[in-house]
């Protein structure tokens, strides 16, 4: 039985890999935007977690979830981003209206909408990196079982971990 | 920015969380297409300038090898020369180690690993890196006077006399400096809040590393 991706044949890889990426593309964009806030930032991270992914599509097991594996990847490849970011890519510096701007998509969303996610974005912004991945993983609705296996922490730790974000958040806002 | 009347729950967050979904999902189509361009290349890029970095150290640590041992082979009489000749021997060594090291260690992360084993991986890589710097980048201060010592060492020519005065002034001028890239490495290291620490813009990578790991720590912790 086949257990991994290199296993399959030599020629179907970059192919086999193409599909994936493009059937989880989301997760790639998702992570980008929550750890770089400038849109040239964003686009440069997500293209190291591509590229990290394919170095690690030789290793990657078909038979576990395919999303365990790539939010696995582009969260360490995220993680490891902010820590290399010069000061004039952090967060804290960019002006936040001006960013959301970038993402903005006039009168397609209503009023509040619009502000919730100008909430989200700041206070998603200030969470250190670690906590920000939890964050994403539950905004993601991923079950515990798995954002524990994806952090590598036990599930009643997530669970912990949430009820304090989730008091984190009622104090902030 | 708008502020709410009322207290927001996280859960309140989803539909927001949707919203900015469906927009990358719209932009997902063309940035896809740069992803794929891209990937490759990239990979190549970030491990080819480690490997690059850590073959050079490892090079330059063979050279030294071979010429401290030439130097003190040749100068088993001369506790001087020998000196250089042995110290020379250790500091390539050391290159060498720390090239083997750092090269094992980055070529072992496996991205796809839960990120707190991977985050902790990173750190002890970082932690390598920094020991990196100060034992093979900071003694070169002074090394580089035992180079010409050691060159010297290999000529068939002794030179008779006392050790000439410059290498003596280039000694202390170069243990000063040692110090002096010590003293500022651990000054970089210290908290955000330590005042030497705050000598600088912010922006020294290494202490914001450390910040990070902090961050990790408590993270772990809590």
């Amino acid at each position: 039985m086949q257990t991994t991706a290199a296993m399959t044949g030599h020629d179907d890889q970059p192919q086999a890999f193409a599909a994936l990426l493009q059937r989880h593309a989301g997760i790639v964009f998702k992570v980008a935007n929550t750890y770089a806030r400038l849109p040239e930032d964003r686009a440069d991270l997500a293209q190291e977690i591509a590229a990290q992914l394919w170095r690690a599509w030789p290793k990657y097991d078909p038979l576990r979830s395919a999303s365990t594996w790539m939010y696995r990847v582009a969260l360490n490849v995220a993680i490891s981003h902010v820590r290399e970011q010069s000061v004039r890519l952090r967060h804290d510096a960019v002006p936040l209206d001006e960013d959301l701007h970038d993402l903005a998509d006039a009168g397609a969303t209503n009023h509040e909408t619009e502000d919730h996610l100008r909430l989200l974005q700041a206070f998603i912004a200030r969470q250190p990196p670690l906590d920000r991945a939890l964050l994403l993983l539950y905004l993601e609705e991923r079950p515990q079982r798995e954002i524990a296996e994806i952090l590598g922490i036990t599930e009643s730790n997530v669970s912990t971990k949430i009820g304090r974000l989730k008091q984190r958040i009622r104090d902030e806002l | 920015m708008t502020t709410m009347d009322t207290h927001m729950e996280l859960d309140d967050f989803k539909a927001a969380w949707q919203a900015l979904d469906a927009r990358l999902a719209r932009q997902d189509a063309v940035q896809l297409e740069l992803l794929r361009g891209q990937k490759q290349v990239q990979a190549r890029r970030n491990l080819r300038s480690l490997h690059i970095g850590m073959a050079l150290q490892a090079l330059l640590g063979l050279g030294l090898v071979l010429l401290g041992v030439g130097c003190w082979r040749n100068n088993l009489d001369v506790p001087g020369l020998l000196a250089a000749g042995i110290a020379l021997h250790a500091f390539g060594i050391l290159h060498i180690a720390f090239a083997g090291i750092v090269t094992g260690l980055a070529l072992n992360l496996d991205y796809a690993a839960p990120v707190l084993a991977i985050q902790k991986r990173l750190r002890l890589l970082l932690r390598i890196q920094v020991l990196n710097s100060n034992l093979c980048g900071a003694p070169w201060w002074v090394m580089w006077v035992v180079v010409v010592i050691g060159f010297a060492g290999l000529s068939p020519v002794r030179v008779a006399g006392p050790t000439p005065t410059w290498i003596w002034i280039s000694l202390a001028i170069g243990m000063l400096g040692m110090v002096a890239t010590w003293w500022w490495a651990a000054r970089g290291t210290r908290g955000p809040r330590d005042p030497l620490a705050r000598m600088d813009d912010g922006a020294d990578g290494i202490r914001r590393s450390l910040r990070l790991y902090d961050d990790l720590e408590r993270f772990e912790r809590e």
